[in-house]
């Protein structure tokens, strides 16, 4: 029985690391979803670990701006945020960093976690590539009507 | 069985020397029970143990992702990774 408890006395240090302390630091917050992806896919060999917070109401978005400090109101805004404290604005120094995304419309801010140069060029290349598709979708469907 | 038949099954027992032997093997026997008791409820707690640390530990690799954790249930992990990926192009527009 000592045997047992001991496994599990191990085991369990090693789920909660699992998660970040982002996650852990709003998880517990009734008035919003949170989620926590590991491993979020840029590019082939380049993955992520993204953290994101869902407001379920204006108010509990409202407190969230306040957080953040989130001047704007409307549309969508980013920066890169210290990695232990990402209200924190910082420049890319090559130094752990989060990309940090807040959409008005959806109420979600998006933590994603980039350690590496490669990483942060990996977000770069995604989003340009993410755009071009999507213009081109666009662009497709105004030409079938 | 009624009183009479186990007298007289008792008492074959003893001119045998078989409740003899069971009465010096009966504390034996018990330990091997409680062994095997135990045994049960060991292999029951690594069982559940690993169900829920596993798939932590040795997370099932996705095409798009490798895990994701929260804190209601409802949504899906396809749906969060699908917002993952819409923020990054909601910048960009």
């Amino acid at each position: 029985m000592k045997k047992i408890v001991t496994i599990i006395l191990l085991i369990l240090p090693l789920m909660a690391a699992a998660q970040s302390h982002l996650y852990e630091r709003y998880a517990s917050r009734q008035e919003l979803d949170v989620a926590q992806v590991s491993g979020f896919r840029l590019a082939d060999s380049v993955r992520v670990d993204v953290v994101l917070i869902v407001a379920k109401n204006e108010s509990a978005w409202q407190q969230l701006m306040k957080e953040f400090k989130v001047q704007s109101t409307e549309g969508s805004t980013s920066w890169l945020g210290d990695a232990n404290n990402p209200v924190k604005r910082i420049g890319w120094t090559g130094k752990p960093v989060c990309k940090v995304i807040v959409s008005h419309d959806r109420r979600t801010v998006a933590f994603y976690r980039l350690d590496t140069q490669a990483q942060y060029e990996a977000l770069l290349d995604y989003q340009l590539n993410a755009f071009d598709s999507h213009k081109h979708t666009k662009t497709k469907k105004r030409n079938n009507k | 069985m009624n009183n009479q038949d186990f007298d007289r099954l008792w008492k074959e027992a003893e001119a045998s020397g078989m409740a003899h032997r069971l009465a010096q093997e009966y504390p034996a026997w018990a330990r091997r029970r409680v062994h095997i008791r135990n045994g049960v409820v060991a292999m029951m707690c690594i069982g559940a143990l690993s169900a829920t640390t596993l798939p932590v530990l040795l997370p099932q690799h996705h095409d798009d992702y490798i895990a994701v954790c929260c804190n209601r249930t409802g949504i899906s992990d396809a749906q969060w990774v699908d917002l993952a990926a819409d923020m990054l192009i909601t910048e960009m527009i």
